[in-house]
């Protein structure tokens, strides 16, 4: 059972002055955050979200763009998070499952911008084994690295951060997009490709 | 050496940061989301409350009108039990009604009638009246198409005179003036029946798309506004800027972010918007315009519109 030790914590500290503190507060586990939110205590929800932001914002800064648009996709997911609280039933940890949801409310939003006309990739490759895409082994800031993913090209951003960083198959990123398997697995290749024109290009820039 | 997407993997996974403060105010503004669940049982109650009243007024709605219809369908019967029940006299009744329907049909339901009749006549004779009534449908199933045939019968009259008109209106458009046709639907003025020829139809198809064309072509607007710029000092699209495509007068832009904050305000058509406040570069995101202008006829006219920012 986690413990969740509610005050003016370190996480807080590190953000803008601007920011509220909340009087400190001990959450014994899961159960009793969940039920709290369930039961509409606002100090329970604000815990909740203290919490679980900076993990959620993360993954929607990894899919989007801009600032703003990860801004948008946290809080669609935090909607999504509340509303559907009360289905949650503890087989997983409750971090886990709003990361899950995190992660679906991403994809939704894409598929349905998507068929507003993002504008995608279909080049096919043939079938077969994707060429492994290595670069040098060096110490490279994640900022640097989060940027890259960032100015990926939509779909590619997409397929990706999927694969590559959440882990789904590749059939499964085909169902969820309602794409071609063939299509995705030329997709990731190709953005690999560019990150790694992107990393040489960095190693360059730094040893000069 | 080392695949690429692990290298991604190891610095990205399960990191966090701090999102900026408006999001929870977002969230929190939003009523449904947090008091969600202490409303709930008032909002579940009204959530199967809402369907069932529906249900039940489209019931009642359709039980009116059953009733409604079902008299009609009594009366039907009504003139038809007599004649089975009758077998003197069944043409006196029957031809009645069929009389507004086609010849086709009369010929066959009066037969059958007729032939049930004589079977009704010849079982209610060797005793087995009995087993007719429960078959009580048979004579009933013509007469009951009938109604229906010549309320049919009727739309269709009315279709074929909508076309013997269409064929005299058509001809008649050629003969409007083309400065007369402009933009206005071309009234149709009934001229004599001799004029029908197909030729005559495709020209007044040819002059209706050159309408179009022109109208199309007369509509371009007095600014060109673009929906994007990239301020990366690359010479290409570094600034925010629209053209004129006629002169105008008192030209007023100004540029807001998202949260209502003016940016950047000119009135000057010729300059442009950096995508920068205050000296600070500001990041990738969709900005609003609102541009103020006078045309060429004195008219003040507004434009809004978002723009995207692209570093």
């Amino acid at each position: 059972m986690q413990k969740y030790i509610f005050s003016g914590n370190k996480k807080m500290e590190n953000t803008s002055s601007g920011r509220v503190k909340t009087t400190e507060h001990l959450v014994n586990n899961d159960q009793e955050l969940v039920e709290g939110c369930i039961a509409g205590n606002p100090k329970y929800q604000r815990i909740l979200y203290e919490e679980f932001a900076g993990d959620l914002y993360f993954i929607c800064k990894r899919y989007s763009h801009s600032d703003a648009d990860a801004e948008d996709l946290l809080q669609d997911a935090f909607i999504k998070i509340f509303l559907n609280l009360k289905g949650f039933r503890f087989e997983s940890s409750l971090r886990h499952w709003m990361k899950r949801l995190a992660t679906n409310t991403i994809i939704t939003n894409f598929r349905t911008k998507k068929k507003e006309g993002v504008k995608l990739d279909y080049e096919e490759c043939e079938q077969g084994v994707l060429p492994v895409v290595e670069v040098q082994d060096v110490e490279i800031p994640m900022e640097v690295l989060m940027r890259m993913v960032r100015e990926l090209p939509p779909g590619y951003r997409m397929i990706f951060n999927m694969r590559e960083i959440d882990g789904y198959e590749l059939s499964e990123i085909a169902e969820e997009l309602n794409m071609n398997p063939a299509t995705v697995r030329s997709q990731l290749f190709k953005a690999k490709a560019v990150l790694k024109k992107q990393i040489e290009n960095w190693l360059k820039s730094e040893k000069v | 050496m080392k695949e690429i997407g692990e290298l991604f993997k190891e610095k990205l996974t399960d990191q966090q940061e701090p999102p900026p403060l408006q999001v929870w105010e977002k969230i929190a503004a939003d009523d449904n989301v947090l008091k969600y669940n202490s409303k709930q049982g008032l909002q579940q109650s009204l959530f199967y409350i809402l369907p069932a009243m529906i249900i039940v007024a489209i019931a009642v709605i359709s039980i009116v009108l059953l009733s409604n219809s079902n008299p009609l369908k009594q009366n039907d019967m009504a003139k038809i039990t007599p004649a089975v029940e009758n077998p003197a006299t069944p043409e006196t009744v029957i031809p009645d009604s069929i009389s507004k329907a086609d010849d086709q049909t009369i010929t066959s339901p009066t037969e059958s009638v007729q032939s049930v009749v004589n079977q009704y006549q010849t079982e209610t004779q060797t005793g087995h009246a009995n087993h007719l009534r429960s078959s009580n449908a048979k004579p009933v199933v013509p007469v009951i198409i009938m109604p229906f045939k010549a309320e049919v019968s009727q739309p269709e009259a009315e279709v074929s005179k909508e076309n013997s008109y269409k064929e005299i209106v058509i001809p008649a458009a050629p003969s409007n003036e083309k400065t007369t046709v402009k933009k206005k639907p071309i009234t149709p003025t009934p001229k004599t029946e001799e004029v029908k020829s197909q030729n005559l139809e495709t020209d007044d198809v040819e002059e209706k798309s050159w309408e179009i064309v022109s109208s199309d072509r007369e509509e371009v607007p007095d600014l060109s506004i673009p929906d994007a710029f990239s301020p990366n000092a690359d010479g290409l699209n570094d600034e925010f800027g629209v053209v004129a495509n006629r002169p105008i007068t008192d030209f007023n832009m100004m540029v807001y972010d998202r949260t209502g904050q003016q940016l950047f305000q000119t009135r000057d058509i010729n300059a442009g918007w950096n995508g920068e406040y205050k000296g600070q570069l500001l990041p990738t995101n969709s900005y609003l315009y609102i541009i103020s202008y006078k045309n060429s006829g004195g008219e003040n006219k507004i434009q809004k519109g978002m723009l995207i920012l692209v570093r």
